[in-house]
């Protein structure tokens, strides 16, 4: 299941089929801030650009990360910011036809993983929190957000994202019961 | 006014489709032809009408006696519709993602997915299924 035709898209919207692609969606140990460099003239393209990726995540895991990041952006994107998303376009330029694999006779046995980085936003203090769900060998449900608060330690960030996490968890096995697979 | 039509979660999508690939049923994908169009009214509605109706201009309007592109309540109007036909089917409307319905028969199961226009429909009653995409 892919986007192919959608990232191809994209990618000519941002007017980037001839540049080089990158093999990662972000740059290593970079953290973007609200107030980095000048304001974008026109937001347009910023807006156009990160609504349209946003899209591309639901056969994309591998960027939901840098775009949920690219997204705290949304208010009052800077040049920085553009360039943040330049990057992710052309990390989709060299894996374009990428998406999700469902192989056929998977078994049915639910398997989360959660992960959360402690304070990884400057700005606000807040930690970002992440999962994936497997169905067997199918990958169904992952996330990349910001938590509502403020963890005041690693321990309670984990915990958070475990909370949230159990909680998709809890949703999925309820649905995955209704439709005859508890 | 109600206006919201729901979608289906993403998460609900790739679940019904992981768990279809693995078991090995048939997956069927239907598009809803002029989905809004569909829809009933339950409010009295009138329109300006479009130029060149009347070859003279006139104070006269046009009620609308079905739903129609570009009004608010469009999208609910179509899914109410929608929900109607389902239930001689005896489908029932999943608690736990609105946009799912599930039939059990004697001879198996039958789940339904509506995303907007767009349904996608598997299960084990290829029966119920066949009759269901012309019923549709």
């Amino acid at each position: 299941m892919h986007q192919h035709k959608y990232a191809l898209d994209l990618i000519a919207l941002a007017g980037l089929q001839d540049s080089s692609p990158v093999d990662t969606p972000l740059e290593v140990n970079v953290k973007f801030q609200r107030d980095d460099e000048d304001l974008l003239p026109n937001p347009n393209l910023y807006w156009q650009l990160v609504g349209s990726l946003n899209y591309l995540t639901i056969t994309r895991p591998d960027i939901s990360c840098a775009v949920q990041q690219v997204s705290q952006f949304m208010q009052s994107p800077r040049h920085l910011h553009l360039v943040a998303v330049r990057r992710i376009i052309r990390y989709l330029l060299g894996s374009s036809s990428r998406g999700l694999f469902y192989p056929a006779s998977s078994s049915i046995r639910l398997v989360a993983f959660s992960d959360v980085d402690w304070a990884g936003r400057p700005d606000t203090r807040r930690s970002v929190i992440g999962w994936y769900m497997f169905l067997g060998d199918s990958l169904i449900s992952w996330k990349s957000k910001k938590q509502d608060c403020v963890s005041k330690s690693s321990t309670e960030s984990e915990y958070r994202a475990m909370s949230a996490t159990c909680f998709e968890a809890v949703w999925l096995r309820g649905l995955l019961a209704e439709i005859g697979f508890p | 006014m109600r206006r919201l039509s729901p979608v289906a979660k993403m998460t609900t999508v790739r679940t019904i489709i992981a768990i279809t690939a693995s078991q090995g049923w048939p997956l069927h994908q239907m598009d809803v032809k002029n989905a809004f169009l569909h829809g009933d009214l339950k409010e009295d509605i009138y329109m300006v009408p479009p130029p060149g109706l009347f070859s003279s201009s006139t104070s006269v309007v046009c009620k609308l006696k079905r739903s129609f592109y570009g009004l608010k309540q469009a999208s609910r109007a179509w899914f109410d519709k929608f929900r109607t036909t389902l239930l001689p089917f005896s489908f029932v409307q999943n608690k736990y993602d609105s946009s799912l319905f599930l039939c059990m028969t004697s001879t198996g199961f039958v789940l339904l997915l509506v995303y907007v226009d767009g349904i996608v429909i598997t299960g084990t009653d290829f029966l119920l299924i066949s009759n269901l995409q012309h019923h549709l």
